[in-house]
């Protein structure tokens, strides 16, 4: 069972002032990596353009052909140049569709819209490939990729036109997805990762330890969800499998599901840097810019390609 | 049902607390969830005790409200009314205790035994705020426990009830429990009893078959209710009655009579063998055949007896009441009578003398003679024969002969004839008189000495013309014995047999030896004995020296409590035994059964009080509720 996303305009998800504030993180983003620039190393892969980044005293091993001897004959010291690579990539965003995404709590289907929306508008302006997914029982055949800032109302469209609902089959999902190793991808997954078990998630989170690239797991996540204010008895109903469960839920018992639910994200951000996947929370009540600053912020290339 | 204090189920207003909060209670809050899983790691008792949780609301609701409805009903004092036990304020036990109460049945149980057992039983279904009160009877009613509310107490009181082995007698003692009764109407009198109060002769012996419900007219406000717990067959062959008296004249010798019977409703004739032994030695056997109802009596002579214990017992198959079929009794130590004959020195009449000196020669008899001179005399007689002279001073206290009397004297009004008058016949007054015994009246003459007054207590016996000439009676508790005649002038009395007899007649009668108490202390169990002294030997039944029993004396009276033989500490000895025509002939539960054996036996479970089964039930909720939400960890 699907829900027609309740967007009807894609002005919810992506507005001017959104906008705006999407531009000032772009440039906070370009400024922090204008400060942090020394140390960086930039991707070995090639490309289509080069531009000079830095030097760099030479040392063993280094290509002898990056040896400037120009500056070799002023200072008599050997010094290799460093290029930037520009270099197209493939941004992958999957964004999980099931019906735990949009009931009980809509304000994850609102987070999760966003934040893909807004990445990709990053890679877009970032003149890279965007491919959106989205996922539920199994993932969806992708638009083509998208490229080019005339392409924004595309992924406008697409996102207003997701349907929500189903199931989530995380682990087939994800051994579907197959993205192309002939272009450095960049994948994000925007999900609240709720199986049909609570290890469903780390099996999936395996096979995404497979994908080439960067792997992005963004696990958004409702605050009622981590801290349940109910007491008493109460009857609990799945919104993706309709299944109900009638019980007394008393103090102690919300202690034991909260401790349950850390355990839980516990486990998934351990099992993500086993795999060297980064892993994001977003909860839904915490300051969307904040948040997706810190994303971006954490090493993407995504983020230092501005 | 009814509810004693209804005042309380204003507090059933209370249950509208649990409804209201049943009604408005906290839906269980339906959530919907993105996911189940991390709820499903949750403890597996709580998920289990969902569904005791869906029950639990509706059964809560139903313990507390039957819990708050009991508890309501118990201070209410919620009762069942199986009869109409609680529409009195008094109920009177009129509990039977006389000797047929102690006939057992097949199973051993005394009739007394399962009224006190079948009381017990009916009481717990009265009411506690009805007073009852206990009345035992059997010859007379004694009120064991006055008017209480306090159910244990009357219980503890029934239950120290013993079957006596005395008559039962129940007019007096339904006229006790109607007085009790009428103190605090309405009353009922429970008549417990093996046989239902006597109807009234108008009624039983008329043409009216259907006897009245109720045997006696009651006030108003006070009912009568009766259980008969006769047997449905009994039979029992008894001793009735005994007398013994002394031959007249003989020395031990006595005359026994004894009556034997069978009761009415015995089912068929009963064959019986009587014994009759003295001092242990067997004297007399009878075997006589009784139909139901019949009496029959018996004589027996003793020969011989002085201080011995005559025994007579009776003998048969199927009799069920052994009280009633022996006798014992210490026949009396015979005394030879001590007289003292004053007469004239120069005056003692050779005939008189020879008269004296032949009963003297039986051997019950003593006499001792003297002259005027000797009077007041220094021993002490039995009797007094003052034969032609009479002391100045009349002596009330002995029995006196009177034999040709002088003069005037105490109680005496005579007037010596100047000259003797004969007479060839005498007229008879009181031929049954006991002076007469055995004296043919028809051949006397005698010779008239003086005339005497017949007032005050004195009976002709003969009469010579218009005068008497023998009298006897008693005058302010004195025997006195008048002969207004000289037996020495008369003609031919002298000579004839009947002069000593008359003699001896007079002195036996005056002393009253022929029916005087040592030969009579014979009670019925229930009488009154008169005695003396400080202390009383019962010996049991069998005569067995192990079953003597010593109980102090509380004034000149003692009640004839038991049957045995008894003796005071001043030597008076007697015996106690049922001797009832009346209970002796016990009666057998008839083919209607008689009274109201539904009112007392009918059993319907519940009824009376229901405070037990209330506070019972109060217990089962609370146990079942502690189970469900214990045993089931439902918080």
């Amino acid at each position: 069972m699907s829900t027609p996303s309740p967007t009807s305009s894609g002005e919810e998800l992506f507005d001017a002032e959104f906008l705006d504030r999407l531009r000032a993180l772009f440039l906070r983003l370009r400024k922090r990596k204008q400060l942090r620039r020394k140390g960086l190393q930039s991707s070995p892969a090639t490309g289509f353009t080069r531009e000079f980044k830095d030097f760099r005293h030479y040392t063993p091993r280094d290509d002898f052909r990056s040896i400037d001897w120009r500056l070799y004959a002023r200072l008599d010291r050997l010094f290799i140049r460093l290029y930037e690579e520009i270099q197209e990539f493939h941004v992958h965003i999957i964004v999980d569709t099931s019906g735990s995404m949009i009931e009980p709590f809509g304000e994850k289907r609102l987070t999760s819209l966003k934040l893909a929306v807004a990445l990709a508008y990053m890679g877009l302006v970032g003149h890279h490939r965007v491919s959106l997914y989205s996922i539920g029982e199994s993932i969806s055949d992708p638009p083509p990729p998208m490229k080019g800032q005339g392409s924004f109302q595309r992924v406008l469209d697409f996102a207003r036109d997701l349907s929500y609902g189903g199931l989530t089959d995380l682990s087939r999902c994800f051994q579907e997805f197959q993205p192309g190793r002939r272009r450095y991808g960049i994948t994000f997954v925007i999900s609240d990762l709720y199986g049909r078990d609570i290890n469903e998630a780390h099996e999936a989170v395996r096979h995404a330890g497979a994908w080439p690239g960067e792997v992005h797991f963004i696990q958004v996540f409702h605050p009622w969800e981590e801290k349940p204010d109910v007491e008493g008895e109460i009857e609990l109903y799945d919104v993706e499998t309709q299944e109900h469960r009638r019980l007394w839920f008393t103090p102690r018992d919300r202690e034991r599901y909260e401790a349950t639910y850390q355990e839980f994200l516990h486990d998934i951000e351990k099992t993500c840097q086993a795999r060297q996947i980064d892993y994001q929370r977003w909860r839904t009540d915490y300051p969307f810019d904040e948040l997706f600053l810190d994303l971006l912020s954490r090493g993407s290339a995504l983020a230092g390609h501005g | 049902m009814q509810f004693l204090n209804p005042g309380f189920l204003w507090w059933l207003l209370l249950g509208i607390v649990p409804v209201m909060l049943y009604l408005f209670r906290r839906r269980s809050k339906r959530v919907r969830v993105s996911t189940l899983v991390f709820f499903k790691t949750l403890a597996q008792e709580h998920q289990e005790s969902a569904w005791l949780r869906r029950i639990k609301k509706w059964v809560s609701f139903l313990l507390t409200i039957a819990l708050l409805v009991l508890s309501v009903f118990v201070l209410s004092r919620l009762i069942v009314k199986q009869d109409d036990a609680d529409q009195y304020r008094t109920v009177i036990l009129l509990l039977d205790r006389s000797a047929s109460m102690a006939v057992q049945d097949e199973s051993g149980e005394s009739r007394m035994d399962a009224a006190k057992r079948l009381l017990t039983e009916r009481l717990k279904k009265v009411p506690e705020e009805v007073g009852v009160a206990l009345i035992a009877y059997d010859v007379r009613p004694e009120v064991l426990q006055a008017r209480t509310l306090k159910r244990r107490e009357l219980l503890s009181r029934l239950d120290t009830v013993r079957s006596r082995p005395i008559p039962g007698r129940t007019d007096t003692a339904l006229e006790a429990a109607r007085m009790l009764a009428g103190l605090e109407p309405p009353a009922a009198i429970w008549h417990v009893s093996d046989q239902l109060l006597p109807r009234p002769e108008s009624l039983v012996g008329g043409e009216t078959t259907d006897l009245p419900d109720t045997p006696v007219a009651l006030p108003d406000g006070i009912a009568l209710r009766e259980l008969n717990l006769a047997l449905p067959e009994i039979s029992n062959a008894g001793i009735t009655a005994l007398q013994l008296r002394p031959v007249p004249l003989e020395h031990s010798r006595y005359d026994a009579y004894v009556e034997i019977a069978l009761n009415t409703d015995a089912p068929d004739a009963l064959a019986v063998r009587l014994n009759v032994s003295v001092g242990g030695i067997p004297s007399q056997l009878r075997e006589v055949e009784l139909a139901p109802g019949e009496k029959k009596g018996l004589t027996f002579r003793l020969d011989g007896a002085s201080d011995q214990i005559l025994r007579v017992w009776l003998e048969s198959d199927n009799d069920l009441f052994p009280l009633d079929d022996q006798v014992l009794l210490p026949l009396p130590e015979v005394r030879p009578i001590v007289a003292a004959w004053i007469r004239p020195d120069a005056g003692e009449d050779p005939y008189t003398r020879l008269a004296l000196s032949s009963i003297q020669e039986s051997g019950s008899f003593e006499l001792l003679k003297g002259g005027p001179s000797a009077w007041p005399l220094r021993e002490k007689v039995d009797a007094v024969i003052f034969d032609g002279w009479l002391p100045p001073e009349w002596p009330a206290d002995i029995p006196a002969v009177v034999i040709n009397p002088p003069a005037s004297s105490g109680p005496l009004l005579v007037r010596k004839l100047d000259a003797a008058v004969p007479y060839g016949s005498v007229g008879v007054g009181n031929e049954d008189h006991p002076v007469l015994f055995r004296i043919s009246s028809s051949r006397v003459a005698v010779t008239q000495t003086a005339v005497f007054e017949t007032q005050g207590g004195l009976e002709p016996l003969w009469t010579a013309g218009r005068e008497p000439v023998l009298a006897a009676g008693e005058i302010n508790g004195q025997r006195i014995v008048v002969m207004a005649f000289s037996p020495g002038l008369s003609e031919r009395l002298p000579l004839t047999a009947s002069f000593p007899l008359l003699m001896g007649n007079s002195l036996f009668w005056c002393v009253g030896r022929e029916d005087g108490p040592e030969s009579n202390r014979l009670f019925s169990t229930g009488e009154l004995a008169p005695v003396s002294g400080e202390s009383i030997l019962w010996t049991g039944p069998a005569g067995n020296e192990g079953r003597k029993q010593r109980a102090p004396l509380h004034g000149d009276v003692v009640e004839m409590d038991r049957i045995g033989m008894w003796e005071t500490d001043t030597g008076v000895r007697g015996a106690s035994h049922l001797l009832s025509v009346s209970e002796s002939d016990i009666r057998a539960l008839g083919p209607d059964g008689g009274g109201d054996p539904d009112y007392f036996l009918a059993d319907s479970g519940i009824a009376g009080n229901l405070k037990a089964w209330l506070l019972g039930a109060l217990s089962v909720i609370l146990l079942l509720e502690s189970w469900l939400f214990h045993r089931h960890a439902v918080y």
